[in-house]
């Protein structure tokens, strides 16, 4: 069920001035949407983020969604333009071991006085380019009827 | 009697059934709590997996497993949610989980029916140091992935006169323990502090400290003597601490407001644990005996109520060995009349501000209770959805014992995401 995320959209991911939104549904169903800079791209062409926060909604929500098999999205946009979604499932949360401490170690070097609450494992189901230019040229030539009229006048 | 244990377990809903039975508890907490009653077994092919430079493996601990042994084996399991299962390694013939390798991964078995992958638990970076005279430093403090565990003294002075809690092996396993580890009885709190200062040196390793022992009834008041030593070993453990509090759970008889401002007053100690075991007076009275010739059923929850005042609310909760309130010949009849009951005393003390959590019981061969039978999974499952639900109506957290900080109270996990 994985969908590959290729080269080029893993170095748009994991770059430090691309946007990276982690959306997550809560008990009631209702999405909660935050900014979390540092999700990306794993080895393992996992995408990872880093829960700084035991407290957060968003790890509670992601902790739900693991336990009921519920998705979650990630929205992204570079500073070419380039906008994509990934629709993923929650795969695994890691709170103790190498590679929590690798991170934990990580991200007190990059962030000062911070803490760790979890290492954040998500499976990539399905990406969709949201970028304007490729939806716009999509719209164009599938649906041509939607467009404001002046535009064709001459 | 393999074929009577049989022929029980199979009237009891299966995991599947319980699963589907109730959706709103996750499917990773009820294999927990199945594990946990059952025990686990290791295949060889998984045991070729464990790596003792890598893999935390069983050492000292305050209760004596379904094997009644003290062989090498791994120390517990980690699921993928994070959540931890404290596993009893258990005879084939009790129909354990397996933990099997297959498909480059270890996996949980039912029979031959694959439930869920697992992960062994980390070993720290202190295991298999040396303290400063000499002793194995995973001797005097123990691990869970997030936790440091102290058990300072393994005696229980309810058992001087034979009055130890009828599902409890402590004393028994202590001895057995001492045999054949030479784990110390009692602890040097010096020795417990440069311990803990090693253990820290481990960067995102450990989020709290829990100290446990047996209770002590000695002093110019009952228990002064148990008090005097955990200030004592909180005071050396916090010489490695630049706050004044840090973290931390004592889990201990239930002491006095005096005594217990002591604690809260003289050392960094946050979170207060006195496990009442079960919640009936005449249950108490016959399985615990010494808590009960000491101290007392109503006197116990008093005293629990009041170290909220001391500590804080959500900070103060009591323990309750799950499953011995259906104990024979005294025990409840039915698991139904056991969970109401059990359930309308926890709301007692969650209206003051006392939380109660469960351990899943393990009829231990070296307790009064060896030859008895846990509950079922589904009566597991509906004591952790009411006690969680009880926590969600009196708003009372959990933290200082939760699926990181503890990791043994499945109804504690359901907390994660309140």
């Amino acid at each position: 069920m994985s969908s590959e995320i290729n080269k080029e959209i893993e170095e748009i991911i994991n770059h430090e001035d691309t946007s990276k939104v982690l959306v997550t549904l809560n008990e009631n169903g209702l999405p909660h949407a935050v900014v979390k800079q540092s999700i990306r791209v794993s080895d393992e062409g996992k995408l990872v983020y880093l829960e700084l926060l035991e407290s957060s909604k968003s790890y509670k929500n992601f902790t739900r969604s693991l336990w009921f098999n519920q998705k979650v999205v990630i929205s992204i946009s570079g500073k070419n333009g380039k906008s994509y979604q990934i629709k993923g499932m929650p795969e695994k949360i890691l709170i103790s071991g190498p590679i929590f401490e690798k991170y934990y170690i990580n991200v007190r070097e990059q962030l000062g006085d911070v803490d760790l609450a979890a290492v954040c494992i998500i499976d990539p189901e399905e990406l969709t380019d949201e970028s304007y230019a490729t939806r716009f040229s999509e719209q164009e030539s599938k649906q041509p009827i939607f467009k404001h009229l002046d535009r064709l006048a001459r | 009697m393999t074929v009577k244990i049989a022929s029980i377990i199979e009237k009891d809903l299966t995991l599947d059934e319980v699963v589907e039975k109730y959706p709103d508890i996750p499917r990773l907490i009820v294999i927990k709590i199945d594990v946990q009653r059952r025990g686990v077994h290791y295949t060889e092919k998984a045991l070729e997996k464990l790596d003792p430079s890598r893999h935390q493996i069983r050492g000292a601990a305050l209760f004596g497993s379904r094997d009644n042994k003290l062989t090498p084996l791994p120390e517990s399991l980690i699921l993928r949610d994070g959540t931890t299962v404290l596993t009893d390694p258990s005879p084939l013939e009790h129909n354990p989980y397996v933990v099997d390798y297959e498909d480059d991964r270890l996996v949980l078995k039912d029979k031959e029916k694959v439930i869920e992958e697992v992960e062994f638990w980390p070993k720290p970076d202190f295991y298999g140091k040396k303290t400063a005279s000499g002793k194995p430093m995973e001797h005097i403090v123990t691990a869970r992935p997030q936790r440091l565990q102290v058990m300072p003294s393994s005696y229980c002075h309810f058992w001087d006169n034979d009055h130890g809690c009828k599902y409890c092996d402590i004393v028994n396993h202590l001895k057995h323990q001492k045999a054949e580890l030479g784990v110390p009885a009692k602890l040097n709190p010096r020795e417990v502090g440069e311990v803990i200062g090693e253990a820290l040196k481990q960067q995102g390793r450990f989020s709290s400290i829990c100290l446990t022992a047996g209770s002590d009834t000695r002093g110019r008041e009952p228990f002064d003597e148990e008090v005097e030593y955990y200030i004592e070993l909180l005071k050396s453990i916090g010489l490695n601490f630049k706050t004044k509090k840090f973290p931390s759970q004592l889990i201990a008889t239930a002491f006095t407001e005096k005594q217990l401002k002591r604690l809260y007053d003289e050392t960094g100690l946050t979170g207060y644990t006195a496990d009442i075991e079960v919640l009936n007076e005449d249950l108490f009275n016959w399985i615990c005996p010494g808590k009960a010739e000491w101290i007392g059923y109503k006197e116990w929850k008093n005293r629990l109520v009041r170290a909220v005042d001391v500590f804080g609310k959500g900070n103060v909760n009591t323990g309750i060995v799950a499953g011995v309130e259906l104990a024979k010949p005294y025990g409840y009849i039915s698991e139904d009349e056991a969970l109401k009951y059990t359930l309308e005393e926890a709301e007692d003390l969650a209206s003051k501000g006392v939380s109660t959590i469960y351990m899943v019981w393990i009829p231990r061969p070296q307790s009064y209770f060896h030859d008895q039978k846990n509950a079922s999974l589904e009566y597991y499952v509906r004591l952790a959805k009411g006690l969680h639900e009880l926590r969600r109506k009196y708003s009372l957290g959990i933290d200082f014992d939760d699926y990181r900080r503890c990791g043994n109270h499945p109804d504690g996990d359901l907390t994660r995401i309140l």
